[in-house]
């Protein structure tokens, strides 16, 4: 990818708040070969497309064939939702409890206690309460009402036994799954209490039992509106009319819960996880789903790390949607997203179903009433475009442009008055924290049953990288989060590039230079191209735009020392996981989000090197920059015991050896 | 829902103070003024039409009441308070006693008189009694006129946490049909727009509708608005009380039996059919039809620094008319169906707050709108009924107030304008002018005459573009039967 010098120039001049972007759009505008092109008009595609389904299928290298298909299209006209048969009850007996949460936060929420809520949102009060819990840091996030007793966490459940669960759904779970495990007692109390939260900890061990909580609260959630629904129906249908009855069970639309998912994989477990649980008699387009959606194809060799081979294995393709519609006795796969009760989807699927703004056929009132929105895996999605995210949320709950079939009278009274996103759950579970989870918790979620996040304390990985290396943290100072980048670049060219050049750059070899973002990827690129202050410093790159082969190029000229210096993006790295060899000293221009990769790099790498007698026992180096604006990934890698100090301290180099 | 409903549950011990104790459904002779006839056969409702005004002037010149006397109940009283209502007018005085006695009203008065308080009253104390969503329907045929008859009740109900729709042609469908949805107590609506709620959205009906009022029935009665409002009463149930209400009103029988009014009482407060009020100073010019502008810039400069509305027959012609004055100086604005709702709005909000001192309009704005302070009414063209007479020179002298009313007739206009003088029983004077005064405009007025015809050749080359003045192409084109209902309220005219 070949970037003009005055690029470069362009760049420095920007002191917006994004400075990057200018130079991003250049960049767009000039890289012939930009992320791929999905089509966005579906509807081209769409006769060779159901005539075989199959067919598409193995399109899950798309760079090469022009005409992409769309495997998760959907002919299917909008259902009348009033015609629910009563046939159609998920459980016969239902007495009203009223201490469910189903009926304290969505069907009868106390007057009383919900407006001076409602209020406090509105003028943005939160009240923040650390509350310690068993494993974990809960901080409690509610509405400040001004009365002095804060809301106590929900009551812990140790297993099913302890949930307001649906009849039919304890049956089947009491015998498979009885007690909860550590993680799923953790999520459990908030979850089930239609609390908004950000878990922050989940693993690849824990993963299964994340998704066990997030289907059966949502299979819960959606059978008891769906029953209440079909309920009222009969009882409207009995009462002729005549009297007049005030039923209120639901929103505008049908769609209840929204799962944002990374891969068609991830979705084909959660799916699994909800077959698991619901037991349904009949499974309508199952084979459709399974072709479209699992790849056997085992793809990885064994060197490749678990978090990877669980996010990339089966079928990595990013980009899908699926709506599943639940009866008393069948899943139907494929279902049209206004017949739905859940909607799966990939960030970048939804988005391209929403439509595009220049063609002016946005259509997102199938979001209007969600209730349950799950995000998992939220670290893989921030490895996606993080954007089509954000433009998923801001157009949730938004009252619908189109009636689609509504019954007006029967929409809960909150959804009329524009309130429904003070009603909508919302639960995120990531790996660790990042601003940009935090600022989606801030500006989209405002369950007025409160918002928590739970983080565990970070241990920090610099005591347990796999080789004795000296590493050396220093922090440089930035006036805000804006000026961050060209505070970094300025430290890089003053304290870092000194150290590569001296001896004209003899001491430069087997440098690998880690770059979190692209865009300061392309400046320090551009800086190495062009700068004579580094004209003897030869180098190569590997970002995530780079091709394979073009990949394997650097990594064998830097392995072969034709190349002193590899710059290397985290992206890259997340995407591909390469091996690299030849590190005998790591630059980590900034922290990556993810501390395995700290490991991986900074510990990884240079084991690799002084197994090949590249690196002398304990002479490798580790040199890492850092500003204040970097303390959430600080914390990760260095621990929240040292992390305090490290940015406060008056001294700003941390040697750790 | 549930608190409001209790609290306007709490003002019933009120009501029952109020001994108004009317029969539920049929009515008692002795209590009505006059007598009825209590068959609904269309013979009897002709009849009842011949009726008229012995109920007004029976009982005009009675000691004047107050609200309380009418049987209004306390906390409405407050309202109309708080509102600055002191005294009730004459219609209110007549028809509000009768209303409460659940009859059907035909309501006859001059314009701004105080028609929407009269009903509007009766039914939020029906209300107070019987608490009810979806409880009356009030019809107009303008979007104007039913955005104000909504204001009105919004005003009056404020105490008692009154739920009020407005349902317009024009406007967002969903967003309605959400505010249908949280069942309003009062829905005020143009006909087409809620006949389409009627018949397409779900959940909305008004099986259990008590009150209906057409504000300008003769307007809504007509052949434009009938048969919808055919289709619209099939979706009312018959047990309901109607109210009609108009400054004119059509005598055809079979206007009456569309309404399915049942045993109605008529209450007129004036013994014309074309009713003037008493305040307003009527006058007509005769000049050469060549020499109309000259005279009304002349007009216009007479009663500088007050606000008129000058009446004309095309959009075009009130488009310039409009440049015509502004060219000379004056700050005139148009309103006209050829302008888009939003445009339409804007032009009146402007008038209204008086950064124009001169509306331009077409018989858009001849009915129901009420626009304090009107000075001046000017028939630059002569209406082609006598009806619409009454209603343009009704926006002036309202409540109480003075107004003027001139009409401009020109040798062409003789016959109508007798016709109008003899409709309103009245021979009416001629204004005094001096034409020599007049014709020192005339070099002025015709150079800004050929400065308006350039003006509007632009504005016709522009027509249909996007952003122009006016709308639609050349012959304008109303789409197809299904669509034009929508449009019906947005008068074209």
């Amino acid at each position: 990818m070949e970037v003009d010098s005055d690029e470069d120039d362009e760049e420095e001049g920007a002191q917006s708040a994004q400075p990057y972007m200018s130079l991003m759009r250049s960049l767009v505008e000039s890289a012939p070969r930009n992320a791929k092109r999905r089509k966005l008009d579906h509807t081209s595609a769409e006769g060779q497309d159901s005539a075989k389904p199959e067919a598409a299928a193995e399109g899950t290298d798309d760079e090469d064939d022009g005409e992409e298909r769309d495997v998760d299209l959907v002919e299917e006209p909008e259902e009348d939702p009033a015609d629910a048969a009563p046939e159609d009850l998920f459980d016969e007996d239902d007495d009203l409890d009223s201490s469910d949460p189903f009926e304290v936060h969505f069907s009868d929420p106390k007057e009383d206690e919900l407006q001076p809520r409602l209020k406090a949102i509105h003028g943005s009060k939160w009240r923040l309460e650390r509350v310690a819990a068993k494993s974990t840091r809960v901080f409690l996030n509610t509405p400040d009402t001004g009365d002095a007793a804060g809301k106590p966490l929900p009551a812990p459940v140790s297993g099913i036994s302890d949930l307001k669960l649906k009849k039919r759904l304890q049956e089947v779970m009491e015998p498979k799954h009885p007690k909860f495990d550590q993680v799923e007692q953790t999520i459990a109390p908030l979850l089930f209490n239609y609390q908004d939260m950000l878990y922050c900890n989940r693993t690849v061990a824990g993963s299964q039992g994340i998704r066990r909580m997030a289907s059966l609260h949502a299979l819960n959630h959606i059978f008891k509106t769906r029953d209440r629904v079909v309920k009222n129906n009969a009882r409207l249908s009995r009462s002729d009319g005549n009297e007049d009855l005030e039923l209120r069970d639901q929103g505008f639309t049908r769609p209840k819960v929204l799962m944002l998912l990374p891969t068609r994989q991830s979705c084909v477990r959660m799916v699994d996880m909800i077959v698991s649980i619901c037991e349904p008699d009949q499974q309508e387009n199952r084979k459709r789903f399974e072709d479209g959606y699992i790849d056997k194809q085992a793809r990885f060799s064994d060197d490749k790390p678990d978090d990877f081979k669980d996010l990339f294995s089966g079928s990595d393709d990013d980009m899908f949607r699926l709506g599943m519609k639940f009866t008393r006795k069948t899943i139907k796969y494929f279902s049209q997203f206004y017949n739905s009760d859940i909607i799966f989807a990939s960030p970048l699927g939804l988005r391209m179903a929403i439509g595009s703004e220049e063609e002016k056929k946005l259509d997102f009132d199938f979001l209007s009433s969600i209730e349950l929105v799950i995000v998992d895996q939220a670290d893989a999605l921030l490895m996606q475009n993080w954007e089509h995210v954000e433009f998923i949320f801001e157009h949730l709950n938004i009252q619908p442009k189109d009636a689609h079939g509504c019954d007006f009278s029967r929409v809960r009274s909150w959804y009329l008055d524009d309130q429904a996103k003070y009603f909508r759950q919302t639960a995120i579970f990531s790996a660790f924290n990042t601003p940009e989870l935090a600022e989606l918790l801030r500006a989209h979620c405002h369950n007025w049953a409160g918002k928590a996040r739970l983080q565990q304390e970070a241990a920090g990985t610099i005591q347990y990288l796999p080789v004795k290396a000296r590493q050396t943290f220093s922090r440089f100072e930035a006036a805000s989060i804006a000026a961050d980048p060209d505070a970094r670049f300025a430290y890089f060219t003053r304290a870092i590039v000194p150290l590569l050049t001296r001896h004209k750059a003899r001491d430069a070899a087997g440098t690998l230079i880690f770059i979190p973002s692209y865009l300061d990827f392309v400046r320090v690129r551009n800086y190495f191209a062009n700068n004579a202050a580094v004209e003897h410093v030869s180098f190569g790159t590997i970002s995530e735009y780079a091709d394979v082969p073009e990949a394997s190029r650097a990594r064998s000229h830097f392995a072969n020392g034709r190349h002193k210096v590899l710059l290397y993006t985290e992206r890259a790295h997340h995407f591909r996981r390469y091996q690299i060899k030849g590190v005998k000293r790591v630059v980590l221009y900034g922290l990556p989000d993810n501390p395995l990769f700290y490991q991986e790099i900074a510990g990884g790498y240079l084991q690799k090197s002084e197994q090949a007698l590249l690196v002398e026992h304990g002479q490798g180096a580790v040199r890492v920059m850092f500003s204040k604006y970097d303390v959430m990934k600080l914390e990760r890698i260095v621990g929240t015991a040292r992390v305090g100090k490290m940015i406060h301290d008056q001294g700003d180099t941390f040697d750790f050896v | 829902m549930s608190t409001k409903r209790r609290k306007t549950s709490h003002e019933n011990g009120a009501v029952k103070e109020a001994s108004v104790q009317p029969p539920k459904t049929k009515p008692t002779p002795q209590t009505v003024p006059q007598p009825s006839e209590p068959s609904p056969t269309p013979g009897s409702e002709a009849e009842s039409e011949t009726m008229d005004n012995t109920s007004g002037e029976g009982n005009g010149d009675a000691a004047p009441k107050s609200f309380q006397d009418l049987g209004i109940v306390d906390s409405l009283c407050d309202a109309c308070d708080a509102l600055g209502y002191k005294k009730p007018t004459p219609i209110q005085q007549e028809s509000i006693p009768l209303a409460l006695q659940d009859r059907d009203i035909i309501g006859i008065a001059e314009t701004g008189s105080g028609k929407t308080a009269a009903f509007a009253l009766p039914i939020l104390q029906a209300l107070l009694e019987k608490p009810q969503p979806l409880f009356a329907l009030v019809l107009a045929p303008t979007r104007e006129l039913a955005a104000q008859i909504a204001q009105a009740f919004e005003a009056l109900g404020s105490l008692i946490s009154l739920r009020c729709a407005l349902i317009l042609g024009g406007l967002d469908m969903v967003q309605q049909a959400i505010a249908l949805g949280k069942k309003p107590h009062v829905v005020v609506a143009t006909p087409g727009r809620l006949l389409d709620h009627l018949e397409k959205t779900k959940g909305f009906s008004l099986r259990n509708l008590r009150y209906l009022v057409m504000d300008e029935a003769d307007r809504l009665l007509d052949m434009d608005f009938g048969p919808i409002l055919e289709k619209i009463l099939k979706f009312l149930p018959r047990e309901r009380r109607t109210f009609l209400f108009s400054a004119t009103m059509s005598s055809k029988v079979e206007s009456l039996q569309r309404a399915s009014l049942r045993d109605p009482l008529k209450v007129s407060i004036s013994s014309s059919k074309y009713q003037t009020v008493s305040t307003l100073v009527q006058n007509y010019i005769f000049i050469p039809h060549k020499h109309k502008d000259t005279y009304l810039i002349y007009l216009c400069n007479e009663f500088a620094g007050q606000t008129i509305i000058i009446f004309t027959r095309t959009v075009l012609e009130t488009q310039r008319v409009a440049i015509l004055l502004r060219t000379l100086g004056m700050g005139a604005i148009p309103l006209h169906g050829g302008l888009s709702q939003s445009a339409r709005l804007g032009a009146l909000n402007k008038f209204r707050a008086g950064s124009r001192e001169i509306l331009v309009a077409t018989d858009v704005a001849a009915r129901g709108l009420d626009i304090p302070n009107v000075d001046c009414v000017i028939n630059f063209d002569l209406p082609q009924d006598s009806k619409t007479y009454v209603h343009r020179v009704g926006r002036t002298a309202r409540a109480g107030k003075s107004g003027h009313a001139i009409s401009i007739v020109t040798q062409y206009d003789l016959e109508i304008w007798l016709r109008t003088e003899a409709a309103l029983g009245v021979q009416l004077d001629e204004y005094a002018l001096e034409k020599d005064e007049v014709m020192v405009f005339k070099p002025r007025v015709e150079e800004a005459q050929r400065h308006a015809k350039n003006e509007m050749k632009m504005l016709m080359d522009d027509r249909g573009k996007k952003g122009s003045v006016l709308k639609g192409g050349k012959g304008r084109k109303r789409g197809p039967p299904g669509s034009s209902r929508d449009n019906m309220d947005a008068e074209e005219g």
